[in-house]
């Protein structure tokens, strides 16, 4: 017999797998603080009218402040914007056109959360339909997919997103049922979103060939329902637990895949903000202000652990080979089905090329 | 091995191709990428446009273009478009940097990833404190991994460099003309560049070693009396290894052919990366071939060596077309 205890190594029933998430405080906890990240972004319109009295792309140059009854240059004549004023106006200080970093950074996390949801959607969408073509009708199609899904893994993820965001922000593109204007957010939503299919639909291909190979597949096809139909609704329901870890992970990478496009001015044109735009914005007045950079750096690195976070403790409890679910389970006094399925590919997680 | 060699070498020709192809299509079916515009300056009139077109080749069809690109690629002979210099000879001069900046941080991330992977795992076996000690060491990694090399550089720079002045503010020195200005330069960008790496690491090997320890072999190792040492490095950490080894080799390839466009602009090293996002920034298609294709082919040669170096350290895997 195994040592590793075989008997453990099925999936979870989802009912338990909730219950198991629930009472990890970390997942709960990050879950907390991603759900505030987008709350309080989403809050941005509520934010710049009734607090801070001003709007993202307001200028305020030759404007003065007081401060603790003295005044105070928004921007002073050398250039130098004012620090953060920890005042409902200017909360977080202002950039080198006066704007006010605040109201800045909810409206750019705005852009850069929907970007990334979306393109993480895309991802999805893209890489399950191709993995179910691919793994559950093989032959040329498996063929074609996965080269094609190699010729994107094999190009530099950062190199290709800022080839195609460069190029596209100029003049947008017309895909025939809908036309992306150069500056649309769209734009770099599906730009990540095609560049990350291979890290999602590689694996996702392989679970596909797996399930196909199983009872129940069989059983279903026995019975005389047709292919479409038993990939629909026998394969697809069981990739749900390979999604739903992939779904937090896809979005850290498109988050700082996002925030290095605006870096390198390949992404959310300006003026339009989103956290990449202001780091490269606030790296451009570096030495006197620091808070350009840090105010959108900590926000984006907030929102990048939290969802890698939620991500992690979702595999460590869905993955049947992990140490902590079977250890998590047993402490709970559940206990899983029998081995229905081969366990999944063994090896951990490939890693989604990082944007360096 | 004659079979895996020749299956190696037709692949990379292959993916050499397919990215070509796709980089020319990419720049090419833009319709504001018209290089004869940007070649004839901003003052030319259409007659000079049209000259400029005829001349360089910009009204023949698409495989026309691509194959005469493609023969100055390979005889040396390819001019980029904005700065109209040989794009070989221009990365022949960044190279050195790129060269600094990978092997280093190449070496750091190797080293300290597999010193935090190991530590982690023998921590996590240990009592109370050392679990709390490790799961401070999941969180330092989780950190890095979600921390982007450019915020992170910006950070480093300001505190280090403009505050304290312990670091030059960016730039490249080469190496034989002042080694101790070439450290100093390149300090930062290793780390910089390799903290997100490090964190993935250390935490694929401490996962790798802990899967290990209670694999039968270790136990049967342990039974026969082998010293707890021996069994970590000899049978665990061998083992475990065999990932750490294959990524290691990719993120290699990738930042040595110019991977690292985000660190290099940062630090300004003036580099194959940042060579490759100014050329993107003017849409500059010569050099971003070149470039992707010089990627391209560092990576497929790295993975043929990771393959083969896999294949010592793990006798179960073979070398197969």
């Amino acid at each position: 017999m195994d040592a590793r205890a075989p008997s453990l190594s099925a999936p979870i029933p989802r009912r338990s797998a909730w219950r198991l998430l629930l009472a990890e405080p970390t997942a709960i906890g990050a879950g907390c603080v991603l759900v505030l990240i987008v709350v309080l972004c989403l809050l941005a319109p509520v934010y710049a009218k009734d607090i801070a009295h001003t709007g993202p792309d307001a200028t305020h140059v030759t404007e003065t402040i007081s401060l603790g009854g003295h005044p105070h240059d928004v921007v002073s004549p050398t250039g130098v914007p004012t620090g953060p004023t920890w005042h409902s106006r200017f909360l977080l200080g202002a950039d080198k056109t006066g704007r006010d970093v605040a109201v800045r950074l909810l409206y750019g996390g705005r852009n850069s959360l929907e970007i990334a949801a979306l393109a993480t959607l895309i991802t999805m969408v893209l890489a399950i339909a191709l993995a179910l073509l691919a793994g559950w009708f093989g032959g040329f199609l498996d063929t074609l997919i996965c080269r094609l899904m190699d010729l994107i893994w094999s190009y530099p993820v950062l190199l290709l997103g800022v080839a195609l965001g460069v190029t596209l922000a100029i003049d947008g593109i017309d895909l025939g049922f809908v036309t992306l204007h150069g500056g649309s957010l769209l734009l770099p939503a599906l730009i990540i979103g095609v560049v990350y299919i291979p890290y999602m639909g590689r694996p996702l291909r392989a679970r596909v060939l797996e399930l196909r190979r199983s009872e129940f597949v069989d059983a279903a096809l026995q019975q005389g329902l047709n292919g479409g139909r038993v990939a629909l609704s026998e394969i697809l329901p069981n990739l749900t637990s390979n999604v739903v870890v992939f779904a937090p992970l896809l979005l850290a990478n498109a988050i700082l895949l996002e925030a290095g496009l605006s870096f390198l001015g390949a992404g959310v044109q300006a003026p339009a903000p989103s956290w990449g735009t202001m780091i490269s914005e606030g790296t451009q007045l570096m030495p006197e202000a620091i808070h350009l950079v840090l105010a959108p750096g900590l926000m984006l690195l907030a929102a990048v652990v939290a969802a890698n976070l939620l991500g992690d403790t979702l595999r460590d409890l869905l993955d049947p080979r992990s140490r902590r679910r079977r250890v998590r389970a047993s402490a709970r006094g559940l206990t899983l089905a029998p081995l229905e399925l081969p366990p999944p590919e063994a090896g951990p997680m490939p890693p989604a090329e990082p944007a360096r | 091995m004659i079979r895996f060699a020749l299956w190696r070498i037709a692949a990379t020709v292959a993916v050499l191709f397919a990215i070509s192809v796709l980089t020319f299509l990419i720049f090419q079916v833009i319709p504001n990428g018209d290089p004869a515009v940007r070649l004839a300056g901003r003052l030319a009139n259409t007659q000079e446009i049209h000259d400029v077109r005829r001349q360089w080749g910009f009204d023949k069809p698409i495989y026309v273009q691509y194959l005469r690109t493609m023969e100055q690629i390979f005889t040396g002979k390819v001019i980029s478009y904005t700065q109209q210099v040989n794009v070989l000879e221009q990365i022949g001069q960044d190279l050195p940097a790129t060269i600094s900046l990978t092997v280093g941080a190449g070496l750091i991330w190797l080293v300290v990833g597999i010193a935090l992977g190991l530590a982690g795992a023998l921590l996590a076996e240990g009592g109370r404190l050392q679990r709390l000690l490790d799961r401070l060491l999941g969180a330092l990694a989780m950190l890095g991994i979600s921390m982007p090399s450019f915020l992170l550089g910006d950070v480093l720079l300001f505190y280090l460099g403009f505050k304290l002045h312990v670091f030059p503010l960016g730039g490249y020195v080469p190496l034989t003309q002042d080694p101790w200005a070439w450290l100093t330069h390149m300090i930062l960008p290793w780390i910089s560049l390799s903290i997100l790496t490090i964190g993935f690491y250390s935490r694929l090997l401490r996962a790798g070693i802990l899967d290990t320890l209670s694999e039968p072999y270790v136990r049967t190792a342990r039974a026969k009396g082998l010293s707890e040492r021996r069994v970590l490095i000899a049978h665990v950490l061998r083992n475990s290894l065999v990932p750490i080894v294959a990524l290691w080799g990719l993120d290699f390839a990738a930042v040595l052919g110019g991977g690292a466009l985000l660190t290099e602009t940062v630090f300004n090293l003036g580099g194959v990366g940042q060579y490759a996002a100014e050329s993107i920034q003017h849409l500059d298609i010569p050099p971003i071939l070149v470039i992707t294709m010089l990627t391209a082919f560092i990576v497929v040669l790295f993975s043929t060596i990771t393959d083969v170096v896999q294949a010592l350290l793990d006798p179960r895997v073979r070398l197969r077309s």
